[in-house]
């Protein structure tokens, strides 16, 4: 379902991200641990394209989120000058290839510099295969560390804000089309407002929703970015260290409610330092190591048997 | 005790021009100033925050050379040059033209205002409105810019304030507010002392019965909230 | 969010009450007996037509300085600026076949306004001066009654009349106001002497307060400021009985026009020897002395009702 390729993050000269793949397929639940600037965090936000990767793809149910990277397309590649020029100097396709990569010669992308025909490919790759990114998000979920609940809406409101408003917009796209609509914008309204208290009785807080989020607890606070999350009725849950922020008496409601969503079979993806939890739930468990992928596997596999020096070594400090 | 008599005729001679013409006319001014000034600001704060580069870059040279210079400046270069460019603006009285001058010179503190008010407001409410796919005109319009007001509105209220105090400069075309009181009057008695003393004292009333009605005005909005 | 709205909506209304007052008030605060201080004035002030056909004459003036341009609050709008300078502007407007149009504002802002074309003319008590007549077009001379002819220098009661020769204010303190003719005349009287006559004011109102709060010993002013200066101070302030030998250069008042305006400055240089030659000037002069309270409508031989009683 979601399709991490190759995936680099600068921050100026901060490579934070060195090269970063991976898949998520329907219904996993992956874990990321490892250190503070280990760039867990990072690859999450990637994901959703809260990060842009500097170089790399992000491909979420066949669509492209990200530009298309030439440099993980060889026909792109070939179609440059950059290429031709390389291959006229006398070097072999694979090694004009492996040049290019590993000296990031196309300039900076552009595609204005190599040439009309490599314009023209990447642009066809994005045009057969590019996702508007406020769609693609729109399957996708995420949870911060910090919440982030609007402050200036009620409980309520903060679920239904971002259904009412793309509803609605979708019924007047459909109408530019010339189609019918099948509602008018207060059946939007209206279910919009019945999913929202459906949820928020789900995690027993139907009589919050109408207070404003600064008189909520933590625990509770983030139970509500949760259901948030939810009502977008995303494919895909990506949960940032949902409970670093909260004082101890709350992490378990919260994980409690995480649990449940995974037990219903929502696929997610989550950073998190609760390493009971991550054993319990995750299907894989990644751990990351100055900006890649230092060791992957169940969780028996990782947190039992790691492999990773560096991974033992922040196990040993971490489980007790 | 001949400058308390002095200041006790002035006043029982004189007191309209004091508080009727010259607050009026400092209130009016700075009323004009301000409303406009938020009126073109938030236009100022939208261009550069706009993804035309020339746009943005012009708003940016307006605001730090209005910021840059004294407003005297260019009150004169309102009153002298501006005619040159808006003929119209000669047969009118000299008031338009300084109205014009202070609202452009608000329009700039404004605008910077009403940036950092939106700077202000943490950065995680925009990700999180993206991240549930609003777009990001929709993220402004009903999360960020509600919870700026919030931070703009005092500081609005004390740019109006510093607006007050500088309407005196006005009094360089005798417009009529109360630094121009001030002027007609010493003007004719000679009494610079007297005269300065009234004046002195009503600018401090003004700005102190201002700032403690902002203050109410605070504490309503902090309450609501 | 209601009651905010309703105050700030209260707090509106009351501001625009109080300017609308203010453009509309006049203030009618004349006490009876002072009625007709104005009277010789507003006589003077009718006779002259000023619906000319010839366009508008600006004229820029800094009402800040009695008897030649100041503000009678008792009036409302232009007409509220009245003075010496005033009258001669009504006068040459009408000479002009031009309406008039008064533009206030400071001292300097005059001098900028005529260079910049702004305003026709300036008529605010200029002096000649050398600097003032290689930038702009002077006019001839204007004769402001003793305003500019006599020139003196006022102290604190105590020195009253006992400083008259130059050599008695050495070791002393003068002011004036800076780029004025005083300030010409005190360089000339006193450069070389032992007295210190660097205390340079911006405005005439200042220099007073200096002198009365002794930071100087002597002010330099015209005759006729200090007359003004004096009838307010009650009895505190006084001439030392010096008066400046002044060059017949010195003595009047020339208007501004802008560099390179031969046309306006020929037709109003032919208005001013029109005046001269009827000796308009000293009627004008009394009448606005008056006006700014010196002197009584008796003493400068006028009646009542502000006619100029002719023996």
């Amino acid at each position: 379902m979601l399709d991490i390729k190759n995936i680099y993050k600068n921050f100026g000269d901060l490579h934070v991200l060195k090269g970063v793949s991976t898949h998520v397929e329907k219904g996993e639940v992956i874990v990321i641990i490892g250190v503070s600037g280990s760039g867990k965090s990072t690859l999450l936000r990637c994901m959703n394209l809260l990060e842009e990767p500097t170089f790399g793809e992000v491909w979420m149910e066949g669509k492209l989120m990200t530009p298309p990277d030439p440099y993980l397309h060889f026909d792109v590649i070939r179609a440059s000058k950059t290429y031709q020029k390389l291959v006229e100097s006398g070097l072999s396709d694979d090694e004009a290839i492996h040049k290019i990569k590993d000296e990031d010669l196309l300039k900076e992308k552009h595609p204005k510099t190599e040439g009309p025909a490599y314009a023209a490919l990447l642009k066809k790759i994005y045009d057969e295969n590019g996702i508007d990114i406020n769609l693609g998000r729109q399957k996708m979920g995420m949870v911060f560390q910090n919440f982030n609940l609007f402050n200036n809406k009620t409980v309520l409101e903060n679920i239904t804000l971002a259904p009412i408003k793309i509803g609605k917009q979708r019924l007047k796209d459909a109408k530019k089309r010339g189609e019918t609509p099948d509602k008018t914008p207060d059946d939007v309204v209206r279910e919009a407002n019945e999913k929202a208290m459906k949820l928020l009785t789900r995690i027993g807080l139907q009589d919050k929703a109408n207070v404003y989020p600064s008189t909520l607890s933590g625990g509770q606070k983030q139970r509500v970015a949760i259901v948030r999350a939810l009502a977008m009725e995303p494919d895909v849950m990506l949960f940032d260290e949902p409970t670093s922020a909260l004082d101890p008496e709350m992490v378990g409601e919260v994980l409690d409610l995480i649990r449940d969503l995974v037990k219903d079979g929502m696929t997610s993806v989550i950073v998190t330092h609760e390493m009971g939890f991550a054993k319990e739930v995750a299907d894989r468990v990644i751990f990351m190591h100055d900006g890649v992928i230092a060791e992957e596997g169940t969780p028996d596999e990782v947190f039992n048997h790691p492999k990773n020096p560096r991974c033992k070594e922040f196990l040993s400090k971490v489980l007790y | 005790m001949t400058f308390l008599t002095n200041v006790a005729n002035i006043l029982a001679k004189y007191w309209q021009v004091f508080l009727i013409q010259g607050i009026g006319y400092t209130l009016l001014l700075s009323v004009i100033a301000v409303a406009g000034g938020a009126f073109f600001g938030s236009l100022l704060a939208l261009a550069k925050r706009s993804k035309l580069k020339i746009l943005k870059a012009l708003a940016a040279i307006l605001v730090e050379i209005v910021r840059g210079t004294p407003v005297l400046l260019q009150l004169y270069i309102g009153v002298f040059v501006f005619p040159m460019i808006i003929p119209k603006l000669s047969s009118l009285p000299y008031i338009y033209s300084v109205s014009i001058v202070l609202i452009i010179n608000s329009s700039a503190y404004v605008s910077e205002i009403i940036r950092s008010g939106i700077e202000a407001v943490d950065v995680g409410q925009m990700e999180a409105a993206r991240s549930l796919g609003l777009t990001h005109t929709t993220a402004m319009l009903s999360i960020i810019l509600p919870q700026a007001v919030k931070n703009i509105l005092p500081a609005l209220g004390n740019e109006f304030i510093m607006v007050v105090k500088e309407t005196s400069l006005a009094s360089t075309f005798f417009v009529g507010e109360l630094m121009t009181a001030y002027l007609k009057v010493k003007g004719y008695t000679y009494l610079t002392m007297e005269c300065l003393a009234i004046v002195g004292v009503l600018y401090f009333a003004l700005t102190y019965i201002l700032s403690k009605i902002l203050k109410a005005f605070e504490r309503r909005m902090k309450a609501h909230a | 969010m209601k009651k905010m709205s309703k105050i700030l909506c209260m707090l509106l209304s009351v501001a625009m009450l109080l300017s609308l007052a203010a453009c509309g008030s006049s203030a009618n605060t004349a006490a009876k007996g002072e009625a007709n201080l104005a009277a010789a004035y507003d006589k003077y002030l009718s006779g002259f037509s000023t619906n000319g056909t010839n366009g508008t004459l600006t004229v820029a003036l800094s009402p800040d300085f009695a008897p030649m341009e100041f503000y009678d609050v008792a009036k409302s709008g232009d007409a509220a600026i009245v003075g010496f300078d005033v009258l001669l502007a009504n006068y040459l407007a009408q000479e002009l076949d031009m309406n008039l149009a008064l533009k206030p504002m400071s001292f300097d802002a005059c001098q900028a306004a005529v260079q910049t074309g702004n305003v026709d003319i300036a008529i605010s008590g200029f002096s000649w001066t050398y600097e003032r007549s290689q930038n702009y077009e002077l006019s001839d001379w204007y004769v402001a009654g003793d305003n500019e002819t006599e020139q003196s220098i006022i102290c604190l009661k105590e020195n009253e009349g006992k400083f008259t020769k130059p050599e008695d204010f050495v070791g002393a303190k003068i002011g004036y106001q800076g780029a004025s003719l005083q300030q010409v005349l005190v360089e000339e009287t006193f450069g070389e002497m032992d007295v210190d006559i660097s205390n340079v004011f911006s405005d005439l109102g200042t220099a007073v307060e200096a002198l009365k709060a002794k930071q100087i010993d002597f002010l330099a002013v015209a005759h006729g400021n200090g007359e003004s200066i004096i009838a307010s101070a009650n009895d505190s302030i006084a001439f030392t009985g010096f008066d400046f030998e002044v060059d017949e250069i010195y003595k009047n008042n020339v208007c501004l026009l802008q560099k390179g305006n031969t046309e306006l400055l020929e037709k109003v240089n032919a208005a001013l020897a029109k005046a001269l030659e009827n000796d308009y000037y000293s009627g004008w002069y009394d009448a606005c002395k008056v006006y700014a309270g010196v002197s009584t409508l008796d003493e400068l031989g006028f009646d009542d009702e502000g006619n100029k009683i002719t023996e």
